[in-house]
C-alpha cells in the first residue's frame, strides 16, 4: 500500500480552483461587497483544504505480481483492479506546475474504449518511473511467442545503454523538427484567432494597424482602378494575414509539442518522450499495437514527408498526439524505419494496393453537380446580387467536389498480404493503415440497394480499440476473400 | 464509406418499419452458429452479413422484453471487444438458451486451445 506524494494536495487544490474559476470569481466579488461573502470564501477555502487532505489520505495503490490495485474515495469507496496482462499503455505526463513541484501524472489504460482507467495525479518522478517499469516489464517476455529469442527484460536493456543490440533510439533532429513545424497548418487555429481578433479589432481600429491597412488598400485601389476595390482588397489582406498568423501559431504549437521527440525501441516495447513545456512520456507494448498508420497531410505529401502513428488505445482529447510513434519520416526512408523499429509490420510498407470500384464515383457524379449548384443557389439568394455569380460559383464548387472525389478514388485502396490488411483512404490527410488480422474483432459485408445491380459490397470491421474500418465497394469475390480472414 | 452500424434506430426507419419493411427484413434474416463463427444475415434494403469469429467473442447474453416474451421470443446477443454487439433478434426463447449454452461452451474450448498453443 503506497500513498501519493504529499505535494499532490497542492495539485488537487490548483485543479479545484481551475475547474471552478467562474463561480469562485463571483464569490470573491461578493466577498468584497457583502459581510457574509468573506465568511463564505473562508468556508470554501477550508472545505477545499479538507477535500484535498481526504483525497490524498484515501488514494492508495498497490502492486502485486499479477495485478495493480487502486483504492479511492473517503466516503464512496472505489477499488480498481487491473490485471497486468490487460494493460495497454502506461503514460507519464508532467505539466508545467508538476515540473515545478517535481511530480508526475501516471495513467494506465486498457482497451476498454473509454479513457484511462487509472489516473494517479501527483506521484514523485522516480516513483512513477519505477512503477511504470514494473507494470510493463514483469510479464513482457513471458507470454509472447514472437520474441522467444530475446528473452531479456526491457528494464535490463534500459539499464545497459552500451548494449545497442537491445535498444535503438531515434531522436528528431532540429532541422527535421523545424520542417515538421513549418509544414503544419491547423485550420482550427484560424477560428481561435479570429474570435480573439474580432474582439481586439474594435480596440485596434483607432491605432496604427487600421491606418496601415487602409494605406495598403488605397495603394491597391490605385493599382487596379475600377469598381469599389477598396473593401475587397481589405478582405483579401485580412484573410492573408489570418492565414499567416494561423500558420505561425500552428507551427509554434507543433514545435512545443514535438520538441526533443525521442523514440526508444526495446525488445518488446516502445518508449516515447517529447515536449518542451509539458513533458510527456509514454510506453507502448509492441504486442498491444492493433494497427500502424502512415499519415500524410496534404502539405507534407507534396514534400514526401510522413508521420507514423499507432493504434493502441482510444482517442484521448487532452493528448491528441499521443498515438504518434514518430512525427517526421521521409517517405524514402520509410522501409528503413520499419525494418529497424517496427519489423512486425514491415511487410505492409510499399505494397501495390488494388483500387476500389470506380462505379460509385461515376454513378453519383450528377448528384454532386446538383448539390454544388444548390449550394451556389443558396449563397446567391442570401449574399450575392447577380445570377452570373451563381453559375460561376456552382461550376467552381462542382469542379472542386468532383476533383476531390477523384483524388479520393485514386488514393483509396487495400491489399491483403499474409496476415496483414493494408488499407488506404483519404479524408483531408492520406492515411495508410496496416492492420494485424488478429486485432480484427468481427467481419461484416453490407450491400447497398444502389449497387445490387453491380454486385458491389462494402466490408466493415472494428478493432479492439473500437476503431472502425470500412473497405468500400469491392466485388463479391474480393469481399468473400476478406470474410475468410 | 462511412461505417454505419446496426442497432441505431432512426425516425425514418421507424416509419418504414411500421409499414412494410419488416416483411423484407424477416424474409432475408438468417443466422447460423457453428464452431468457427456466428453468422448473421440481415437487413432489408441494405443487406448485411456478419461473421463473428468464436475466438473474438467476449460474452453472450439473452434479452427479453415484456412484449416479446409474451410470444415466447427472445433476443440472443453476442459481444466482441471494441464495443461490438450483434443481436439475433426474435427467436424462440428455448432456441436462444440453446445457442447461448452452445456458444458459451465453444468459447471455453477455444480459450483452452489458445492457452495450450501459447504455452
Amino acid at each position: 500500500m503506497q500513498k501519493l506524494s504529499k505535494k499532490a494536495m497542492i495539485l488537487y487544490i490548483i485543479k479545484f480552483f481551475k475547474d471552478f474559476i467562474f463561480p469562485l470569481i463571483g464569490i470573491i466579488v461578493a466577498s468584497f461587497t457583502t459581510a457574509w461573502g468573506l465568511w463564505g470564501l473562508l468556508a470554501i477555502v477550508a472545505f477545499v483544504l479538507c477535500l484535498a487532505v481526504l483525497d490524498w489520505k484515501f488514494t492508495l495503490y498497490h502492486l502485486s505480481d499479477t495485478d495493480f490495485y487502486l483504492y479511492q474515495g473517503a466516503f464512496t469507496k472505489r477499488k480498481t483492479v487491473i490485471a497486468h496482462s490487460r494493460i495497454q499503455t502506461v503514460d507519464v505526463t508532467q505539466s508545467v506546475i508538476e515540473r515545478l513541484l517535481g511530480l508526475t501524472t501516471l495513467q494506465i489504460e486498457t482497451p476498454s474504449g473509454k479513457g484511462a482507467e487509472v489516473k494517479l495525479v501527483g506521484l514523485r518522478l522516480g516513483v512513477a518511473e519505477e512503477l511504470k517499469r514494473k507494470l510493463l516489464d514483469e510479464k513482457a517476455p513471458t507470454s509472447s511467442v514472437l520474441l522467444t529469442e530475446n528473452r531479456i527484460d526491457d528494464s535490463q536493456a534500459l539499464d545497459s545503454p552500451t548494449d545497442s543490440s537491445q535498444k535503438r533510439v531515434k531522436c528528431i533532429s532540429s532541422s527535421d523538427l523545424r520542417l515538421l513545424s513549418l509544414s503544419t497548418f491547423n485550420i482550427a487555429v484560424i477560428f481561435i484567432l479570429w474570435a480573439l481578433f474580432s474582439r481586439l479589432s474594435e480596440l485596434l481600429s483607432d491605432f496604427q494597424l487600421g491606418g496601415f491597412k487602409q494605406e495598403i488598400a488605397q495603394g491597391l485601389s490605385q493599382l487596379v482602378s475600377g469598381i469599389d476595390w477598396t473593401s475587397q482588397s481589405m478582405i483579401v489582406i485580412e484573410v492573408f494575414f489570418a492565414i499567416l498568423v494561423a500558420w505561425g501559431g500552428s507551427a509554434l504549437f507543433t514545435f512545443i509539442k514535438f520538441y526533443r521527440f525521442q523514440l526508444t525501441r526495446l525488445p518488446s516495447s516502445f518508449i516515447i518522450e517529447r515536449g518542451l513545456l509539458e513533458k510527456y512520456r509514454t510506453s507502448i507494448q509492441i504486442k498491444k499495437i492493433q494497427a500502424v498508420r502512415i499519415v500524410e497531410t496534404p502539405i507534407r505529401q507534396l514534400f514526401g514527408w510522413v508521420s507514423i502513428a499507432v493504434e493502441c488505445t482510444t482517442k484521448d482529447d487532452d493528448h491528441k498526439e499521443k498515438d504518434i510513434l514518430f512525427p517526421f519520416v521521409r517517405r524514402t526512408n520509410l522501409e528503413e524505419f520499419f525494418s529497424e523499429y517496427l519489423p512486425e509490420f514491415q511487410s505492409g510498407v510499399h505494397v501495390n494496393l488494388s483500387r476500389f470500384s470506380p462505379i460509385p464515383l461515376k454513378k453519383w457524379m450528377w448528384l454532386k453537380v446538383l448539390i454544388s449548384f444548390a449550394i451556389a443557389g443558396g449563397i446567391y439568394t442570401f449574399l450575392l446580387s447577380s445570377w452570373q455569380w451563381t453559375a460561376l460559383i456552382g461550376i467552381m464548387i462542382s469542379m472542386g467536389i468532383i476533383g476531390y472525389s477523384w483524388i479520393c478514388y485514386l488514393d483509396g485502396g487495400y491489399s491483403l498480404i499474409g496476415k496483414m490488411l493494408i488499407h488506404r483512404s483519404r479524408g483531408i490527410n492520406r492515411v495508410t493503415e496496416i492492420v494485424n488480422c488478429r486485432s480484427i474483432q468481427f467481419k461484416k459485408i453490407r450491400q447497398s440497394p444502389f449497387y445490387r445491380r453491380h454486385d458491389l459490397f462494402t466490408w466493415y470491421t472494428t478493432l479492439l480499440t473500437s476503431k472502425p474500418i470500412g473497405i468500400g465497394h469491392i466485388p463479391r469475390g474480393e469481399a468473400e476473400k476478406l470474410m475468410d480472414l | 464509406m462511412d461505417p454505419c452500424y446496426c442497432g441505431k434506430p432512426s425516425i425514418l426507419g421507424w416509419i418504414l418499419d411500421f409499414f412494410w419493411l419488416n416483411r423484407f427484413r424477416w424474409a432475408y434474416f438468417r443466422y447460423d452458429v457453428d464452431e468457427r463463427d456466428v453468422v448473421i444475415q440481415k437487413g432489408a434494403l441494405f443487406r448485411n452479413s456478419i461473421y463473428v469469429p468464436m475466438i473474438r467473442i467476449q460474452h453472450v447474453d439473452i434479452k427479453t422484453g415484456p412484449i416479446i416474451s409474451k410470444y415466447g421470443l427472445a433476443e440472443f446477443r453476442v459481444y466482441t471487444g471494441g464495443s461490438g454487439v450483434f443481436e439475433v433478434a426474435y427467436i424462440p426463447i428455448e432456441e436462444a438458451e440453446r445457442l447461448c449454452e452452445q456458444v458459451r461452451q465453444w468459447i471455453k474450448v477455444d480459450e483452452d486451445e489458445i492457452d495450450a498453443k501459447t504455452e
